[in-house]
């Protein structure tokens, strides 16, 4: 059984040197000087003061939720696409009122403006 | 016999992954460390011929929940300038408590070993064939368990409403 | 492959309230942002469809989707009590939450939730109709964003909610875990038959079950959340979650605790009863130190929770068809007095201080005097339905041998006249006030609300053997799993 995933595993590997190796890459050849007024936060040129951290949006954390709830909903189709065939029009008919029931959702999200970053 | 060096190897990228959680001091670094013990738990499911527990192990919780966990943790790390913000976030009696509670577990995972029937778990765990396959947990999924199945969409719908009421910018479209 | 049979027929109301939400949401998508006040009248449609296939669907018990929900009476009893509240949801929420379809379709699925925990005889649907129930609780919660109080309590709700659901459903694995089975009747009959793998894991089963739902009636100790949730909530939103939470969690105990898992053999018996007492005794004393109207209803709520539990400790058919009587009694008095509350403030509670009813009667005398008939219902004056209700309580408690819990009961009644009186005689006090902190009108769907509350409250109250009759088929239903 076990080897019907070794493609699977050959593509993880395939991903994971990439990814190692282009970082490793970068940190090797690049250039490096950093000093102080490079690492600082950017404030127009004012010197800041105090505790500053860079800006992070709140939108990212909705983008997040959005990702994981449609995410859900895509696992649920991997074993029905498994089953397709034997589950046949009773299959076919549970699947479309989930994605209904979903797809509505969806459309909602999509007028409010939850795809967009900018209102 | 294959098998065997699979398990060595996901047991031990586990391990390596759990301990990185624990002792990373930047918490970027403890979520990434987290990813890895996800994605060698999916190894280990995959193992245990429970195929949709290793496709969801990898897809939801190394994917979606991970990157929620990032972007949380990108989140309260904003405003700080260091990572190892001494103690900021540590809990009273912080290491007693993880320290008994995980002694607890110990004790229990232990008991639970040394009294283990081996032999007919061994059994039970072939005797299903294709148990926890993606088409036996598919089977359930759509006939047995329609009902929740299908509820299970209403709860997916009621975060996609929630998430976008509670998440909007206020003021934005409310005026 | 075996299909389930799925009969539409035992999912009908849950059914139309899950289609009235989805065309709610799909009208929204071509309305422009913030015109969706007449989805409100929607909602109340749905309501009212789900409320008007509640008797056609008496005449014949249903099972669908292979056994895993029954429309049985109890289920219809129940799901009557929770679509009356639903409906004070969309009456109330017009003036204080600006409903759009985003507030229509959360109530709705709430109360589909509170519908499944009630008719659900399979574990995994109990479960997913609990979140179904609270998740868009959480939301409703905190609909008011601008406000602080509103925020605060959506954020408590979900930790102290999310947390309660965790220790729900780990009672449920435990139910599971000793007897291989999902379906009630077959973890019934595994019990009856001592096919459990180990008896200690029913017992910390069923315990955690309890506890799980007693989070949600909000029991003592289990009831920290209450008090701000309610008070930061907005009020429409309040009255509903009250009443259909309490109602949906009474039906999901009844099945999971009394007729699944037989008291003589699992004993939850005894952590129910001290709940109740503790609840009896602690929501009684605490309501008596509130001076804001939605905390001390709050408090009400919590103490009338426990004369709820005492039903179910009495173990019997005669305590499960009081029970239900006084849910249905909880509803109307309850929701009459949080309409009372709701008419009485405008977008920013300003009817939420007692000391503000003062005089109230020479201003708002019908107001005033509605609030008083709920006020002395909840105190459990005859002849409102609050005294039968309580009478049934107390009946099934001693005839099971309950005598303790029939003190707290008598006990907890006597504390809380005070808590209840001392409004009414505020509301008649002549103040030389003028000036009232109350917006001048309300909205006509609120005193439809209070109008509708205060019929079944004399009702029931003067002819209480309309409602036993059918109770006692829906008992005989339950039973006869």
């Amino acid at each position: 059984m076990l080897t019907s995933y070794f493609p699977i595993a050959l593509y993880f590997l395939v991903a994971v040197v990439i990814g190692v190796g282009v970082l490793g890459a970068s940190r090797v050849m690049g250039p490096r000087k950093p000093n102080a007024a490079k690492l600082q936060t950017y404030e127009c040129g004012v010197t800041p003061e105090g505790e500053v951290g860079p800006r992070f949006s709140v939108k990212f954390y909705l983008v997040a939720m959005l990702f994981m709830i449609f995410d859900v909903e895509a696992v649920s189709f991997y074993p029905w696409a498994v089953l397709m065939h034997q589950l046949r029009l009773f299959g076919l008919l549970e699947m479309a009122l989930f994605v209904l029931v979903l797809g509505i959702g969806y459309a909602y999200v999509w007028k409010r403006g939850g795809f967009q970053w900018q209102e | 016999m294959v098998s065997t060096v699979v398990f060595w190897l996901a047991a031990a990228v586990a391990i390596v992954g759990a301990g990185g959680v624990l002792l990373a001091k930047h918490p970027v670094h403890s979520a990434l460390s987290l990813v890895l013990n996800l994605a060698a738990l999916g190894v280990l499911f995959l193992l245990l011929h429970a195929e949709f527990l290793a496709v969801v192990e990898i897809l939801v919780y190394a994917g979606a929940v991970m990157v929620l966990f990032l972007f949380v943790v990108t989140l309260l790390m904003a405003g700080t300038k260091t990572p190892r913000d001494e103690g900021r976030f540590r809990l009273a009696y912080q290491y007693l408590l993880a320290g008994l509670f995980g002694l607890i577990l110990f004790v229990l995972v232990a008991h639970a070993l040394v009294g283990a029937d081996w032999m007919s778990s061994l059994a039970a765990t072939n005797a299903g064939g294709s148990f926890g396959s993606i088409a036996a947990f598919g089977t359930a999924l759509f006939t047995k368990y329609l009902l929740p199945f299908e509820l299970t969409a209403v709860v997916l719908l009621v975060a996609v409403i929630g998430v976008i009421f509670l998440g909007r910018e206020h003021g934005a479209t409310r005026k | 492959m075996n299909f389930p049979v799925i009969n539409p027929l035992s999912v009908l109301p849950e059914i139309i309230l899950l289609a009235t939400s989805i065309v709610a949401l799909f009208i929204a998508l071509f309305l422009p942002d913030r015109r969706g006040h007449q989805l409100n009248y929607l909602g109340l449609v749905g309501v009212l469809a789900a409320i008007a296939v509640l008797p056609m669907l008496w005449a014949k018990v249903e099972v669908g989707f292979g056994g895993a929900i029954v429309s049985d009476h109890f289920a219809l009893a129940m799901d009557a009590a929770i679509l009356v509240s639903a409906l004070a949801a969309f009456l109330l929420g017009l003036r204080e939450v600006e409903p759009g379809a985003d507030y229509v379709a959360l109530v709705l699925w709430a109360a589909l939730g509170m519908m499944v925990l009630t008719s659900a005889v399979e574990l995994l649907s109990i479960f997913l109709g609990l979140e179904v129930l609270s998740l868009p609780l959480y939301v409703l919660a905190g609909f008011r964003r601008d406000r602080t109080t509103s925020k605060e309590a959506a954020m408590k709700y979900l930790l102290m909610g999310a947390f309660s659901s965790g220790i729900f459903l780990y009672g449920l694995a435990f139910l599971y875990g000793a007897t291989g089975k999902v379906s009630l009747a077959s973890i019934q009959a595994a019990i009856l038959q001592n096919f459990t793998s180990h008896p200690l894991f029913l017992e910390i089963g069923a315990g955690l079950v309890a506890v799980g739902l007693a989070f949600k009636l909000a029991l003592v100790p289990f009831h920290q959340w209450v008090p701000d949730v309610y008070e930061g909530s907005p009020t429409p939103v309040t009255a509903f979650m009250s009443v259909g939470t309490k109602a949906a969690a009474f039906g999901a105990l009844v099945r999971i605790l009394t007729v699944a898992l037989p008291a003589g053999i699992v004993h939850w018996q005894p952590l129910i009863a001290f709940l109740a007492v503790l609840t009896l005794l602690f929501g009684n004393l605490a309501a008596l130190r509130q001076t804001n109207m939605k905390r001390m209803l709050a408090y009400s709520g919590i103490a009338q929770a426990g004369y709820l539990v005492v039903a179910i400790a009495a173990n019997s058919q005669m305590g499960v068809g009081a029970g239900m009587f006084y849910v249905v009694a909880y509803a109307f008095m309850n929701i009459g007095a949080f309409a009372v509350v709701a008419a009485l403030s405008g977008q920013n509670e300003e009817g939420a201080e007692i000391a503000s009813y003062r005089g109230l009667a020479y201003r708002r005398p019908w107001l005033a005097v509605s609030m008083t008939v709920f006020l002395l219902a909840l105190a459990s004056i005859p002849p409102l339905v609050g005294f039968p209700g309580k009478f049934y309580i107390l009946r099934a408690a001693v005839s099971s041998g309950g005598v303790l819990l029939a003190i707290a009961i008598v006990v907890g009644t006597m504390i809380s006249l005070y808590y209840y009186l001392r409004p009414v005689l505020l509301m008649f006090t002549h103040s030389e006030e003028t000036e009232s902190p109350f917006p001048a009108t309300a909205h006509w769907t609120a005193h439809v609300t209070v109008g509708v509350m205060l019929a079944g409250t004399l009702v029931l109250g003067i002819l209480p053997g309309l409602l036993t009759g059918p109770l006692q088929n829906a008992v005989h239903a339950i039973y006869g799993l």
